[in-house]
């Protein structure tokens, strides 16, 4: 039977989250690897379905840091908007259907990048009138399977 | 049983979910309504990034950097082993036409030799020498083939050899002027003496016969007398290194010019030359120009 991993306190998952935000602006100069962490951070440092708001403060900051230092696009806000939904949507499914196993887990990491992607492309869209390229997603796909066997532990119920 | 709070009122949970609500419309709104393009955001993230871009930058220059000094040095490095192999190859090529260098600076000197000395002389490469042993001499190349008899002097662009001692078919055999058999009509340049060389070996001779009376002093130069009828008069023989009087005449030690271990080519005389020969001061003669075609007849 596999260990478990105790759910963190909401106080070391904020701390976490902000590390990865941070790690989010100081590989600017990678893309991929920045791309990668954005993921991470979204979809699985920053949703605690015990605060709503810090999971969504945290990701669209991540969201403003991926956007603010790629400078790829006319008009800004499409990649925090996403992110922010997809947190929210990831916290949602946490607090109602928490993971019960790490493989359980990974697909679900999985979906929600997947998703994550489908919303960026769609709302960086709406917001700068074109479709960003998806080819580093596929850097976020090959990864996964590290990303998301690391990032496993219980969900914490919500108080 | 108490009633459960509500969710949406202006409690903490209330407030959360209000901001919450805020958050992600104003995102909408920015994304759907905004036409601002969020420069400034761009600046602040610009400048917070700005010193790992720097580091990246720098780290990527370094990285490129070193990769092309390695392939610099790689490049270098097969430049000077392509350097090396052409090296050896023009050292081994240089080794292997040496010695035919060396054969055409003397065939050119044995040329000029040949204009001053106005006879039908004849090249011959020497094959062997069989010098150090005893009654030895410098074996060339011809012999009755090319119509050459013994007693033919022998001369080098240094002064004179010797003459043919034996001729076979296709080699012959030359008496060295050195040897002690040899005998050779001299000259001395100064007091115009006249006597007869004798070899001593080792590149050295003595002069015999020479009147008492005479007055020779050492470095003074020793020409051929013509007086053998082998060699005309005024070839160089060599220089006189020690002079020792006694009764009956002076006894003359002479170095000879020719070196006689290191010569490849000499130049063989014809038989019985005349006593004396003068240099040619014809200039050498040019090739003739083509004839003129003849005007055809015009009728």
């Amino acid at each position: 039977m596999a260990l478990r991993k105790p759910p963190l306190s909401l106080q070391a998952r904020v701390f976490v989250a902000l590390l990865g935000v941070l790690a989010v602006l100081v590989t600017a100069p990678w893309p991929r690897l920045q791309l990668i962490l954005h993921v991470l951070t979204v979809v699985a440092l920053a949703p605690d379905p015990r605060n709503y708001l810090t999971t969504g403060l945290l990701a669209s900051a991540s969201g403003w840091a991926l956007e603010g230092s790629l400078k790829l696009y006319p008009r800004l806000g499409g990649s925090p908007w996403a992110a922010l939904t997809l947190a929210l949507i990831a916290a949602f499914l946490a607090e109602h259907w928490p993971p019960d196993s790490r493989f359980r887990w990974m697909i679900r990491q999985l979906g929600l990048a997947l998703g994550l992607f489908l919303l960026t492309e769609g709302m960086v869209f709406l917001a700068a009138g074109s479709l960003p390229s998806a080819r580093p997603w596929l850097w976020v796909v090959l990864g996964w399977p590290l990303w998301a066997y690391l990032t496993w532990r219980d969900q914490p119920a919500r108080s | 049983m108490a009633a459960r709070p509500s969710n949406w009122g202006w409690t903490p949970t209330g407030r959360r979910r209000y901001a919450l609500m805020a958050l992600w419309l104003g995102h909408g709104a920015w994304v759907l309504v905004g036409r601002v393009p969020g420069r400034a955001w761009s600046q602040v993230a610009t400048t917070f990034s700005h010193p790992f871009q720097r580091l990246a930058t720098g780290f990527h220059d370094w990285r490129v950097t070193r990769s092309q000094r390695a392939a610099d040095l790689e490049h270098a490095r097969t430049e000077l082993h392509l350097l090396r192999q052409e090296l050896a190859d023009r050292q081994m090529e240089a080794a292997r036409l040496a010695p035919l260098h060396a054969e055409a600076e003397e065939a050119k000197r044995l040329l000029g030799l040949k204009v001053q000395v106005p006879l039908e002389l004849q090249g011959a490469r020497i094959l062997s020498s069989t010098r150090p042993g005893a009654f030895g001499g410098l074996v060339i190349e011809g012999g009755i083939d090319r119509g050459w008899r013994p007693d033919q002097g022998v001369i080098a662009p240094e002064g004179v050899v010797g003459r043919l001692w034996s001729v076979a078919p296709t080699q012959s055999l030359i008496l060295p002027a050195d040897a002690p058999n040899a005998a050779i009509g001299v000259m001395l340049t100064r007091s115009r003496a006249t006597g007869v060389l004798q070899g001593l070996g080792d590149g050295r001779a003595e002069i015999r016969y020479v009147n008492p009376q005479e007055v020779v002093q050492p470095g003074e130069a020793v020409h051929t007398s013509g007086l053998d009828r082998v060699f005309p008069r005024g070839l160089l023989v060599g220089y006189v290194t020690d002079v020792r009087p006694t009764d009956l005449e002076l006894k003359v030690r002479v170095q000879l010019a020719a070196p006689l271990d290191r010569l490849r080519l000499v130049l063989l005389l014809p038989l019985e030359p005349p006593l004396e020969v003068q240099p040619s001061l014809r200039p050498p003669a040019k090739p003739l120009p083509h004839p003129a075609p003849k005007p055809k007849a015009v009728r």
